[in-house]
């Protein structure tokens, strides 16, 4: 595709994602209700939104990842009886290499993220900036490569991106407001759960 | 009465300042809410929780920036950590109504609308979020920027990466779109 084909099609880009996810032609924003919705939550001092629409199956994952989280730490206790080369997650669909590779990922991605919820949230932090850019880079060539086939994993490495966006957004001029609202706790909490599942049992591996 | 002082008066309580704020800037947040969950019933708890939180941070903002790129910082924190709970629900438990999600676009879509919705939608959440913002929704760079957090140099890397996925991924419907 040379330049002209490139332009072009930037332009039809633009022209057709107009229509995506729009809103209906006829469809109007639905002020008033959401105005009454939002003085009742404040009147009653709750937070309404997506925690009101996952609330129970929310609850039932939380019971899974306490369950999961335990079957870890049994896991790691017996870590020197079994094969600690086994990846939870299934490799038959990806090549051994990309699968070493996306699982030493996962483990410096774990130690990444502890290391970000013990920092409470400081200013800009060099050392963990730089370490955020690295991840995000090998991130995205995972998720560019044969790992990233896997759906599983590849919806980890999907939200681990995230998160090391968000951490390389963080500015010294953001109040702690903000970067509380950009670096939300419990997001952490369950990405590390998640990156916990999939890290092999045993001694880090080494690179 | 300019935005400065709504901003002082909705800073100090007056529920009518704040009843104006809102009636100025909820249609773009919804648009923009809609635009990145898809679907009317998220998009309307987005934009409920972005005001809220609006509102509870308001007394702590101080008009570095724009009073609208601020809500849109917060729009676009509240779609996306929605979303990947949303995502991570559609995995992980089976909800009922899963499959209704993203059920308000319209059905007889020809071919070419329906690869480049599920283009769209497979690009990494970053340049998905960057690509509707600046080629759907019409914000600039320094806008999304602002917004998002990041240098203007990585909104426009980010949105340069997003085509060429899509042209990549598109490839095969050259014919279609270069005609």
């Amino acid at each position: 595709m040379n330049t002209s084909d490139d332009d072009r099609f930037d332009t039809w880009l633009k022209e057709a994602s107009a229509g995506y996810n729009a809103l209906p032609p006829n469809a109007q924003v639905p002020r008033e209700e959401m105005w009454r919705a939002i003085a009742a939550a404040r009147a009653a001092g709750r937070t309404p939104g997506v925690t009101r629409l996952i609330r129970t199956p929310w609850t039932l994952a939380a019971a899974a990842a306490v369950l999961l989280a335990v079957g870890i730490g049994i896991g790691r206790m017996t870590s020197d009886k079994v094969d600690s080369g086994v990846s939870t997650l299934p490799d038959s669909a990806v090549p051994a290499t990309y699968g070493v590779a996306a699982t030493r990922h996962l483990t410096s991605a774990e130690a990444f993220v502890t290391a970000v919820r013990m920092s409470s949230y400081a200013p800009r932090d060099t050392a963990i900036q730089r370490w955020a850019r690295d991840l995000l880079t090998d991130t995205r060539l995972l998720l560019d490569s044969p790992a990233g086939e896997d759906q599983r994993r590849r919806a980890l490495f999907e939200d681990l991106e995230l998160l090391l966006v968000q951490v390389l957004q963080l500015e010294d001029s953001r109040t702690t407001d903000t970067n509380e609202l950009l670096l939300d706790k419990t997001q952490q909490d369950q990405l590390l759960t998640r990156l916990r599942a999939n890290v092999p049992a045993g001694p880090p591996a080494r690179s | 009465m300019n935005e400065r002082e709504l901003l002082t008066r909705a800073q100090a309580g007056d529920p009518v300042a704040e009843r104006a704020i809102y009636d100025t800037h909820v249609d773009r947040v919804y648009r923009l809410a809609f635009r990145l969950a898809g679907d009317a019933e998220l998009a309307k708890e987005f934009t409920q929780d972005a005001f809220i939180r609006a509102f509870e941070r308001l007394a702590t903002f101080r008009g570095d920036s724009a009073l609208s790129t601020w809500l849109h910082a917060i729009t676009v924190s509240v779609a996306l950590n929605g979303l990947r709970k949303v995502r991570r629900l559609k995995r992980e438990v089976q909800l009922e109504h899963a499959e209704s999600l993203g059920s308000d676009r319209p059905r007889s879509d020809p071919v070419l609308r329906q690869r480049l919705d599920a283009a769209i939608d497979k690009l990494p959440t970053g340049y998905r979020t960057v690509f509707l913002m600046h080629d759907v929704q019409g914000f600039t760079h320094e806008e999304i920027g602002a917004a998002l957090g990041i240098e203007v140099g990585t909104s426009k890397a980010q949105l340069f990466r997003a085509r060429a996925r899509l042209r990549e991924r598109l490839a095969d419907l050259a014919g279609a779109w270069s005609a």
